[in-house]
């Protein structure tokens, strides 16, 4: 059946149009013949700039369900149990999965805090010198302990060495004498890993005071 | 207390901001959302270069340098107001139409959102890995030592892995909060960060009220705050958020310099472009990339206005950005380097690599568990509404991200790390700097479907 246009009166029209509106949201703009020129949103129309043959209201409608569908999804993403809001108020109520991830954070910060004045060597000990699985775990500790201790510092290498990872640290193999460590302020060490076997193991150790650090270092605390 | 001398210093930001926008809108209107928006973030940006600039010539930030930076806003403020210059706030830039009253529901999922990501990022200190080893690490260092002799952090290379050649905005700002505070409370201090990143929202809904009504841009404005990588990032102390804010504020204004070529746009976009730039280090090649443009389409114009613009663009941007340049040449490089790699022939040999990236940006793209349908609606909304292409300032901002894209691809192309492990944790980061121009392609299309044209642009100005 072929369609007709059938003039609205404009009392009809539930919208009411700005002066300068594209002529395609006017009806009786549409079929006006006497049109030679025609102009889009007051420009003239060109292929990019032409009317839309079709009910532009469809369009307009499409938009509006797509913005409106995005908007549902993403409401309906953060309603499901393991979306970033809920995470956020498992932190904020403190459950027991936000306190065990946030523990590893204070160990370390309360291990900084012990360290008293001066600075602090990162010793590595056992299978934490050759083995990869704990690269992570050691660019942890040294990035959270370096931050934790400033201005205070956590040496792991020569300052001339470059650092980016827990691999590098591994590779500097790091052992500095007891002269550079009295140059450099060094009062406490820490020892990631363990001698006999198993776990990533952190131990904080004392040095003596300056004027009778000729010996080993003693009065061990801390780790975990 | 610590709380109360934050929110200050919070203060003084927005007060800087509104003296700014006053100088540069002198006697003019503006809105509501500029007030809390524009000001804002153009505040934030000034400040930070102004702590940087500060400590170049021997001042760290402190309490006796907010309350210089205090008492010259206020006076200025004041000459200002004595000129009659000062900006005058509008509660109601048009009339209200039909339907725009059921903005109350996009705004309250908006509200809940940004509460919730405040909520979250207050609740506890730096935790993000690279929040507390790069940024909280630089905020520490720039609170406790100026920046003229450069502090030796800068030069150890055990430091390398906190990127010790990353431009200084964060770190400058929230050292500027410890200033306020008087300590170093990284939990309190992660106030600057999510105040920067719910900029973001304001900032985007200007940009869309540009061309569309309030209900339209009001609903897209939602949808960056609950897309859920908004919820991973936002607050966390990372300068990726900050980064998109600025850049969405750039490309706004830049776009909008293509479209009408009013003097008070391009000095947004300049300052936009100068505070992307002294965000993060890929932020200078999006703010080079923004002048490109302009001086693109410029000369396509063929007017002498627009190209005239362009080369004020780049001056303005290398005047501001100098100081940063010049300091930060003797900085040790680390091995990613992406600047030097990019302009080297290591760029053509690796580009085989990009049928190994494009492939996992594209599947990134489509993780709706990351991004929901926010990718698929552009793309429809382009469609939908495809006569806006015939818009230069349109045709800009597809140019733009096009060049925002290529440029991260690339970046990835030349990372000396292993792209398998590297792509999965950061490029969800990269992409989440590309919201912006996703989101405004959306709306400027959306207004060429037919529904939600702006009846009188200028009420914006």
């Amino acid at each position: 059946m072929p369609l007709r246009w059938i003039p609205v009166p404009e009392k009809q029209c539930n919208t009411v149009l700005p002066i300068d509106s594209p002529p395609e949201r006017n009806s009786l703009a549409r079929n006006d013949p006497g049109r030679s020129a025609r102009l889009n949103g007051g420009k003239l129309e060109t292929i990019l700039n032409q009317f839309i043959p079709a009910d532009g209201r469809n369009f307009r409608y499409a938009a509006w369900g797509v913005v409106l569908l995005v908007l549902i999804h993403l409401c309906w993403l953060q309603l499901r149990p393991e979306s970033e809001l809920h995470q956020i108020c498992a932190f904020v109520t403190q459950s027991t999965a936000s306190r065990a991830a946030m523990t590893q954070y204070e160990q370390l910060d309360r291990m900084a805090d012990r360290t008293g004045n001066g600075n602090v060597l990162l010793k590595l000990a056992g299978y934490a010198k050759t083995n990869p699985v704990v690269e992570n775990s050691l660019s942890f500790v040294y990035y959270r302990t370096s931050y934790a201790l400033y201005p205070r510092r956590l040496y792991v290498a020569p300052a001339d060495q470059v650092i980016n990872n827990g691999r590098d640290i591994m590779r500097s193999e790091f052992s500095p004498s007891q002269q550079w460590l009295q140059e450099h302020d060094v009062r406490s060490v820490f020892t990631f890993g363990n001698d006999n076997a198993g776990g990533e193991a952190l131990r904080l150790e004392i040095l003596p005071s300056r004027h009778n650090q000729a010996g080993m270092p003693t009065d061990k605390s801390g780790g975990n | 207390m610590a709380f109360l001398t934050c929110c200050l210093f919070l203060l003084l930001i927005v007060l800087v901001g509104y003296t700014l926008l006053s100088a540069i809108h002198p006697s003019s209107r503006i809105t509501i959302i500029q007030l809390i928006g524009l000001g804002p973030a153009v505040g934030a940006g000034i400040t930070g270069l102004l702590l940087f600039w500060a400590s170049l010539i021997g001042f760290a930030p402190s309490r006796k340098m907010l309350a210089i930076i205090g008492v010259l806003t206020l006076a200025g403020l004041l000459v200002m107001k004595k000129m009659n210059r000062l900006a005058r706030i509008k509660i109601l830039a048009t009339d209200w139409e039909k339907g725009d009253g059921w903005m109350v529901v996009p705004l309250v999922v908006t509200l809940a959102g940004l509460a919730m990501i405040a909520i979250g990022a207050l609740s506890t200190p730096l935790v993000e890995w690279d929040a507390f080893a790069i940024w909280g690490f630089k905020a520490k260092v720039l609170a406790h030592e100026a920046l003229r002799p450069t502090p030796a952090c800068f030069h150890d290379l055990t430091l390398s892995y906190s990127h010790l050649d990353y431009p200084l905005m964060i770190p400058f700002l929230t050292a500027g909060a410890y200033a306020a505070m008087g300590t170093v409370d990284d939990q309190t201090g992660k106030l600057v960060s999510v105040f920067l990143d719910v900029l973001i929202v304001p900032v985007v809904y200007l940009g869309l009220r540009w061309k569309l009504r309030r209900l339209s841009a009001a609903c897209l404005s939602a949808i960056p705050v609950m897309l859920p990588v908004m919820f991973r990032y936002g607050g966390v102390g990372c300068a990726d958020l900050p980064l998109a804010m600025f850049y969405a504020g750039s490309i706004f204004y830049v776009a909008r310099w293509i479209d009408q070529q009013q003097w008070p746009d391009l000095i947004l976009a300049i300052l936009f472009s100068t505070f992307v730039a002294f965000t993060k280090n890929e932020g200078l090649i999006l703010a080079l990339a923004n002048g490109a443009v302009m001086l693109g389409f410029g000369l396509w114009g063929g007017r002498r206005r627009t190209w005239v613009g362009a080369a004020a663009f780049f001056t303005g941007l290398l005047v501001m950005d100098a100081a940063w340049l010049i300091w930060s040449r003797s900085l040790p490089r680390t091995h990613e380097d992406y600047g030097s790699k990019l302009l080297s022939s290591a760029l053509v040999t690796h580009l085989p690599r990009l049928k190994e990236i494009i492939p996992a940006m594209l599947v990134q793209i489509a993780e709706f568990q990351v991004w929901g349908l926010l990718w698929i609606m552009a793309g429809v909304l382009a469609l939908l509404g495809w006569r806006a292409l015939a818009r230069p300032y349109v045709l800009a901002l597809w140019i733009l991200l096009g060049m925002q894209l290529m440029v991260y691809a690339l970046a990835f192309s030349v990372t000396p790390w292993d792209l398998t492990v590297l792509m999965p944790m950061t490029v969800d980061r990269l992409l989440l700097h590309t919201v912006p121009a996703v989101i405004f392609l959306a709306g400027w299309h959306w207004a060429e479907v037919g529904t939600g044209q702006r009846i009188a642009e200028s009420a914006l100005r």
